[in-house]
């Protein structure tokens, strides 16, 4: 189920986008390890970098930088980085740029990047921001697969494991799985870095890329002025098990909420009775729905079941604001079997998905950093009582089974100690990396500040007043003395009590 | 004799008012101190006011007072979140107007009895905000209250559709994607229009008082008689004065350009993703392209100096008359016109389209910078053998 | 030597000078006497080329005004009404600027600018700028400025205006040294003493026209007048604006 559900961390990620005019090859990275490259002189080109539903863009200067796929086989097949340069508005602009790593695993930098655009406003005035699409993402040898996810929805193992047999030979054809690591992802990071001769730089990470950014700078620390890591997945973190005990609590959190708000708790008494009973019924039998698509309006039938409601449930408390209407779909379907919020929420959230991510990515980094040290024979009696169960889990195994496992830096996982100042982002009901794993990485960080912000999902860019403390942690370059007081005003958006909005 | 050294006399003229000018606090400072000195701080000191104005009112917290804010608490709430400092207000509809033109509370919200049960209804709910819009600082607070409310409706309205099955993009069905290719010299032309019009009234200015001194001044001080009894021809003498007030003028253009080089140097242009650097190539090509206009601008100035009775009287009519270059440029900012070769050959015009142009880090076309120059140049003679004749006017004495 | 026949001037259709004719010989002062409005100022004018007559035609030296203005100017020297001093320069920096108008070369313009301050005593202001000159320092300064290129014809207007005794009494002597030096010196007053203190010839002007001429003492017998000034007035009819 090489869908929604086995993406592990951060939905977002891109199409292809055009507009580079030329694309300007370095000299080969001759050197046994990729990132000890002598500074080149980067040509840069004018580019539009596309979100991708291609509602923004953003105008960046664009170039590629050129590595070999295997680090130690230099002289083997060679890969194309693509790296975007936001150029800073200001002239006088700091030293020392911003680059960006996406979640997913499987996103692209760029793409990532334009749909947020306006929450690095702040830090784009003074600040240059380098978007590097790791290898095996957006337009750097990405590693994508077509996939029918309707029908692997409910697929058994056999199904899974020969569409990713499928996907396998489909990437095989440009790329060795093996070598889309983050352990050798860092190195093309720091190939960028030195190409385009920048001394120290600043990291924004978020969900997997808090991964990416650890890991960088554990092994490149002493490049690294400033570190962002938004809905941080600690080192010592292994995506496995957790992701269903994790996404349960996350509900548990948003349906609580409601229930401790006056106007919530009026319209739906405690929704999480609406959330049981619902599970209960589906789980014995799907419903059926009838409803015009939510984008082409086309009539369609579909068996809502116990998969569809966690596909929506989990993907509903990503963010606060779709997690606003979330008790009143459990509320409508329950009450009223009304099942076209639930049922047109998870077409959408599909749909959505569906052509985001580089899956291949995906699974090379899943397969060869979680699943590789997630013990199959471990007890599952508490997954048992999540809404996910061991769905995900067992589909993800299914996968690796088939995805070909790449080298580990033996340190991935190792806990990571740096003195460089941190600015850790937690979301207070956040479904994948919940404030404890970020609390849990800030410990290693002796100049560190961890910011939970109450009621929200996963990944804080978006969430007001965090633009300003980012770009104020990037102006001071330390953690201490930052003003936190916005923080504490942050509302989630509140609940929808009828399908005409929130209480006023 | 004064025939065969007539350039002679025309020199002897230009600098004996050239040395007495220098001598002359009062063009002294007009040439070298208004323009030069005051231009291009008030340009500059303009620029970094506007600059930080747009970037801190951006940062700062919105002030805004609300009656009945326990009629929306959720709305509210969602703007405190976001940089508004909400202040609750119990004030009726009148005591609300005054205390906007007052200033008291610059922006008030209202949140009117209904707007609960409108929004509930999925009608569209009313708000009132109270601002005052002649008031700029009020005005653009107001346009930011408006955004972050409609940017909370618009969160419902995508929640709306979301929870009734339709894909909130349906109401997208075009999006335009911008792709924009200023650059940061070009875009800072549209603040650094005004910068040629600077230039050239600098650039007037610093010969104004000399042509009048020439001609009008020398009239009221009598001793234009005697200079009349010398054997030198009457238009060398009105050449040589011309001379040395275009020369004064391209002292003051000059020293004008490279003063508005380091002053913008000071503004943080940069914050606006516009870059000011006038580096010594651009300041010397400014000043060549518009030399050549000194000439037809002093030639102008003692033209019109010499029509008139007293200093006084040239004073007040120079004052107008030297606005009279710059209107061009007005005009073509009105009409935004594009350079043609045709307006090449509009002196003043083709200067401010060649400074734009060299603003813009644009190369000039050679054949527009040699129309420009001979069109002002051919000005100048013009208006020179126009002055000439002037001054074979008995009347000239008065 | 001036000389003119017939010269008309009107200003805006009024006549200010109706057909004057006049002869200033050289080693000669000729005083013009009239009141004011008489026609002094334009008739010298004239004579100077900075106005052009109506009518009438004028000779310097022989050269006529009119056809080679420049070549007459070059032969005269003017004292205007008033001094009309650059006041930024120095009174030799005025003096030097006339003389390069007049074409003198270099070392001639400072010997001469030399000899005039030092003939017309000028040393203790000539380096000041001209801004706070008393009237003598003015008019020995545009005197100077008048002489700088060595003219043979000398006209003044109204030379003693505003000179205390003293100064009136200098320019005086400058103008009978002048004379003696064989200068034709021709100038304008409306003051008959001075006139007659220092003129060799006397033309007496009324409402434009010259009603007499001769020495002080043929005016006196010719009018039949026991004294110059019971001429004067018999003569111009008036004895308004004679001072």
């Amino acid at each position: 189920m090489p869908n929604a559900y086995c993406t592990a961390y951060w939905p977002d990620g891109g199409h292809p986008q055009s507009g580079l005019k030329r694309a300007i090859a370095l000299a080969l990275l001759a050197l046994p390890v990729a990132g000890l490259a002598a500074p080149q002189a980067v040509e840069f080109a004018p580019c539009q970098l596309v979100h991708p539903a291609g509602l923004a863009t953003v105008a960046a200067d664009c170039t590629r930088v050129r590595v070999p796929e295997d680090p130690d086989h230099p002289g083997a097949r060679q890969i194309d980085l693509f790296v975007a340069r936001v150029p800073a508005i200001s002239a006088r602009k700091a030293g020392d740029p911003l680059f960006i790593f996406a979640g997913g695993p499987g996103a692209a930098a760029s793409e990532f990047y334009a749909g947020v655009a306006p929450a690095f406003a702040r830090v784009s005035r003074d600040r240059d921001i380098v978007l590097v699409d790791q290898r095996g993402t957006g337009r750097s040898n990405a590693l994508r697969c077509a996939f029918d996810d309707e029908a692997l929805l409910d697929a058994g193992d056999g199904e899974i494991a020969s569409e990713t047999r499928r996907c396998l030979a489909e990437v095989s054809t440009h790329a060795d799985p093996r070598l889309y690591t983050t352990s050798i992802a860092i190195r093309d990071l720091e190939a960028v870095r030195r190409a385009l001769g920048y001394g120290k730089i600043n990291l924004y990470g978020v969900s997997y890329g808090t991964r990416v950014a650890q890991h960088y700078l554990r092994r490149y620390g002493a490049h690294v002025r400033t570190a962002i890591l938004d809905g941080v997945v600690p080192p010592e973190r292994i995506l496995g098990p957790d992701i269903a005990i994790d996404a349960e609590a996350a509900l548990d959190r948003v349906l609580a909420r409601c229930a401790a708000d006056d106007p919530c708790r009026a319209a739906f008494g405690d929704p999480a009775v609406h959330y049981r009973a619902l599970r209960a019924q589906l789980a014995e039998r799907p419903a059926g729905v009838l409803l015009a698509a939510p984008r082409t309006g086309e009539r369609l039938a579909l068996e809502f079941g116990a998969t569809h409601l966690a596909t929506v449930l989990r993907l509903s408390t990503y963010s606060a604001e779709q997690a606003a209407i979330l008790p009143l779909a459990l509320h409508e379907a329950h009450m009223h079997r009304n099942f076209v919020p639930l049922a047109s929420q998870f077409l959408l959230m599909t749909d959505s998905l569906a052509g985001q991510m580089a899956y291949g990515m995906h699974h090379s980094v899943v397969c060869s950093e979680d699943m590789a040290f997630v013990d199959e024979r471990a007890d599952r009696t508490a997954l048992a009582s999540t809404f996910i169960g061991t769905l995900q889990l067992d589909g993800l195994a299914a996968l690796c089974r088939v995805w070909p496992r790449g080298a580990v830096d033996a340190d991935l996982h190792a806990p990571l100690k740096s003195d460089v100042p941190t600015l850790l982002l937690s979301g207070g009901a956040d479904p994948v990396t919940p404030a404890k794993d970020g609390a849990r990485a800030a410990a290693g960080f002796s100049h560190a500040v961890h910011v939970v912000i109450d009621g929200m999902g996963h990944g804080q860019i978006g969430a007001p007043c965090v633009d300003r403390l980012i770009a104020e942690f990037l102006r001071g370059g330390r953690a201490m003395g930052l003003d936190l007081s916005c923080v504490k005003r942050v509302r989630p958006m509140p609940f929808f009590t009828t399908l005409a909005g929130p209480a006023p | 004799m004064a025939g065969r050294r007539g350039i002679g006399a025309i020199a002897t003229v230009w600098r004996k008012e050239v040395r007495e000018s220098l001598r002359d606090r009062r063009t002294l400072i007009s040439a070298l101190l208004f323009g030069p000195l005051f231009g291009p701080l008030i340009l500059a000191a303009s620029l970094q006011f506007l600059v930080h104005r747009t970037v801190e009112e951006a940062d700062q917290r919105l002030v805004l007072a609300v009656r009945y804010a326990e009629r929306a608490p959720n709305l509210i709430a969602w703007l405190e979140a976001r940089n508004v400092a909400v202040t609750r207000v119990a004030l009726d509809d009148a005591a609300t107007r005054r205390a906007v033109q007052d200033r008291a509370y610059p922006l008030v919200l209202s949140i009117p009895a209904d707007f609960g049960t409108r929004l509930a209804a999925a009608r569209p709910a009313p708000l009132q905000l109270y601002s005052d819009a002649s008031a700029g600082r009020t005005d653009r607070d107001g346009a930011r209250a408006r955004a972050l409310i409609a940017q909370y409706g618009a969160g419902i309205g995508r929640l709306r559709l979301l929870a009734r099955g339709v894909d909130p993009l349906l109401q997208m069905p075009i999006v335009v994607q911008e792709i924009d290719v200023s650059t940061p010299q070009s875009r800072s032309v549209t603040v650094l229009g005004m910068l040629s019009y600077l230039v050239l009234l600098a650039m007037i200015l610093g010969g104004l008082y000399l042509a009048i001194d020439a001609t009008a001044g020398e009239r009221e001080r009598h001793s234009l008689e005697p200079l009349l009894t010398t054997p030198v021809p009457r238009e060398q003498l009105i050449y040589g004065k011309i001379l040395a007030s275009a020369t004064f003028m391209l002292l003051s253009l000059t020293l004008t350009v490279i003063a508005c080089a380091i002053a913008l140097r000071f503004v943080d242009l940069e914050n606006f993703g516009m870059t000011a650097r006038l580096d010594a190539g651009v300041v010397a090509k400014i000043i060549l392209a518009t030399a050549p206009l000194a000439l037809a601008a002093a030639g102008l100035m003692t033209v019109v100096a010499s029509f008139t009775r007293s200093y006084r009287e040239a004073q007040t009519w120079l004052g107008i008359v030297m606005l009279v270059p710059t209107l061009p440029i007005v005009f073509v900012g009105l009409a935004d016109l594009q350079p043609s070769l045709g307006l090449m050959a509009v002196p003043s015009l083709s200067q401010h389209f060649l400074i734009t142009t060299l603003l813009r880090g644009e190369a000039i076309s050679p054949l527009y910078a040699l129309v420009s120059v001979a069109s002002s140049l051919a000005l100048g003679a013009a208006l020179a053998f126009v002055a000439g004749r002037l001054y074979r006017r008995e009347s000239l004495l008065g | 030597m001036i000389a003119a026949e017939g010269l008309v001037k009107s200003f805006d259709g009024v006549k200010a000078v109706r057909g004057i004719a006049l002869r200033a010989e050289d080693g000669a002062i000729t005083g013009l006497l009239g009141p004011n409005g008489a026609g002094k100022s334009t008739t010298l004018r004239m004579l100077c080329t900075v106005l052009a007559p109506d009518a009438g035609e004028a000779w310097i030296d022989g050269t006529h005004t009119a056809r080679d203005p420049l070549e007459a100017r070059r032969r005269i020297g003017v004292l205007t009404h008033d001094s009309g001093l650059y006041p930024h320069l120095t009174a030799r920096e005025n003096i030097l600027y006339f003389a390069e108008l007049h074409g003198m070369a270099r070392a001639a313009r400072e010997r001469r600018a030399d000899e005039l301050i030092d003939w017309l005593e000028m040393g203790a202001f000539a380096g000041r700028r001209a801004k706070g000159y008393s009237q003598g320092q003015r008019i020995k300064t545009a005197l100077a400025r008048a002489l700088v290129h060595s003219p043979r014809n000398v006209l003044l207007d109204e030379p003693t205006n505003g000179l205390d005794v003293m100064a009136v009494r200098n320019l005086r002597v400058l103008l009978r040294r002048l004379r003696d030096a064989g200068h034709c010196v021709l100038f304008s007053s409306h003051v008959m003493q001075e006139v007659s203190a220092l003129c060799d010839v006397v033309v007496v002007l009324a409402r434009g026209s010259v009603v007499a001429r001769g020495t002080p003492e043929e005016l006196r017998i010719s009018t039949g007048c026991d004294s110059l000034e019971d001429a004067f007035v018999k003569l111009i009819g008036t004895d308004e604006g004679l001072g």
